[in-house]
């Protein structure tokens, strides 16, 4: 795994990492006595409808389901199958998160033009599915991308290569 | 000498548009700000949709401040290609640790430019506030009176850092220096010298930056691909104002 992607990784990691994690804090703070306002911070990021979300210690949590399981696949997606990298090719892994994006994509849509009203269990696998093949592919692009540049570094005869490369 | 005192006198230059006669090349046309150009070309590389995913990603991570760094490099680096009138202006997430380094440089340069207005909110309105907040009359009137002088100052001090940080961001982009951002004297006759371009610039940012909301359909989080398309739309804008300034 190239510099690039390990830096990559370790970043992509640290945003569902700080997210869930002040998610949790807020919950646990609401849960205990702390003003439901604190779920407005979060509103940036979600809609943090009540009814969408997990309950926790009696309290729905500041983002939804789907944003929770996207969060969590993200996570799962750049640590646990970023080592996987060398096993397909960027073109495979694209094609991957194009399939794991569909179900999330179907979901949402229908909820959102009011065919049918989703479930928070559909709601999490779709979200997990989706980030986790998201966070594969952005570590695969970069690992690609940076090896690229790297090959171009070391071998003179491919920097004309790279260099058709980034240009197309 | 006589000789040349009877030559005939050479014949008269043929109307314009005579059949046969070459016409005069135009005169090289000086380059114009691309109104268009920067709101399509992110549009135009062939792996825009990795980039701009990727940058989302990466836009999100500024929430939780790590992502700060790499962005702004990358800013940076879109910056310097459209100056160098790059084909390809918008580079590969390859060299992060290049992208770190430079956007820490710029990130420290706008860190300095916020400070006149950190000392303003800190000095002027977080006291205003707090004496509103309070059960005496004459503290909730010196409270007001505080905010109304922060709201005195803050105006016209945003309006010009707005003026002048993006150029400040500019120079060090191109000079590789934190040290560049400081240079007023430079920065204003940059403003001054390039008035209509910087201001179409400004006037492009402003555009992608409201553009980038709708964003906020995809579900919110949409916003954060948008927005970084929108630095990007900002980058182009910025980077030719720079290349058409004749001051520089």
């Amino acid at each position: 795994m190239t510099r690039s992607a390990r830096i990559a990784a370790a970043c992509f990691a640290t945003v569902p990492v700080a997210i869930l994690g002040a998610s949790l804090l807020v919950t646990f703070a609401i849960a205990h006595g702390a003003p439901s306002g604190l779920r407005t911070v979060f509103r940036l990021l979600c809609h943090g409808i009540a009814t969408r979300c997990i309950v926790l210690w009696g309290v729905p949590m500041p983002i939804c389901a789907r944003c929770t399981a996207i969060y969590v696949g993200l996570l799962a997606g750049v640590a646990l199958l970023a080592p996987l990298l060398p096993l397909l090719t960027e073109r495979a892994s694209k094609l991957i998160l194009f399939i794991a994006i569909i179900p999330l994509a179907i979901d949402g849509l229908t909820q959102a033009t009011g065919l049918r009203e989703s479930t928070n269990a559909l709601r999490g696998v779709t979200g997990f599915l989706a980030g986790a093949a998201f966070g594969w592919w952005a570590v695969t692009s970069i690992e690609r991308s940076a090896r690229a540049l790297a090959d171009s570094h070391t071998t003179p005869e491919s920097n004309s290569n790279h260099a058709e490369n980034t240009a197309s | 000498m006589s000789d040349f005192s009877q030559m005939p006198p050479p014949p008269p230059p043929p109307p314009p548009g005579t059949p046969g006669v070459v016409p005069k090349p135009p005169a090289p046309q000086t380059p114009q700000f691309d109104f268009v150009k920067c709101f399509a070309y992110v549009f135009e590389d062939p792996r825009w949709l990795n980039k701009v995913l990727i940058g989302g990603l990466w836009y999100l991570a500024m929430f939780v401040l790590i992502g700060i760094p790499f962005v702004l490099g990358y800013y940076a680096r879109v910056i310097r290609n459209v100056i160098a009138e790059s084909p390809a202006p918008l580079p590969e997430w390859d060299d992060l640790g290049e992208f770190f380094s430079e956007g820490l440089r710029l990130f420290a340069a706008g860190i300095a430019y916020a400070i006149p207005m950190v000392i303003v909110y800190a000095g002027l309105y977080i006291p205003g506030i707090l004496a509103s907040a309070s059960d005496s009359e004459s503290a909730r009137n010196i409270g007001g009176g505080f905010m109304a002088c922060g709201m005195c100052l803050g105006f016209p001090i945003a309006l010009v850092i707005g003026l002048l940080a993006p150029v400040a961001m500019l120079r060090v982009v191109v000079t590789g220096r934190i040290g560049a951002a400081f240079e007023f004297g430079q920065i204003w006759a940059f403003v001054r010298g390039n008035f209509i371009n910087y201001l179409l610039a400004i006037v492009v940012h402003f555009v992608a930056n409201f553009a980038s909301q709708f964003g906020l359909i995809l579900c919110l989080i949409g916003i954060v691909f948008t927005a970084f398309w929108s630095m990007l739309v900002s980058a182009h804008a910025l980077g030719q104002a720079w290349r058409l300034s004749p001051v520089k």
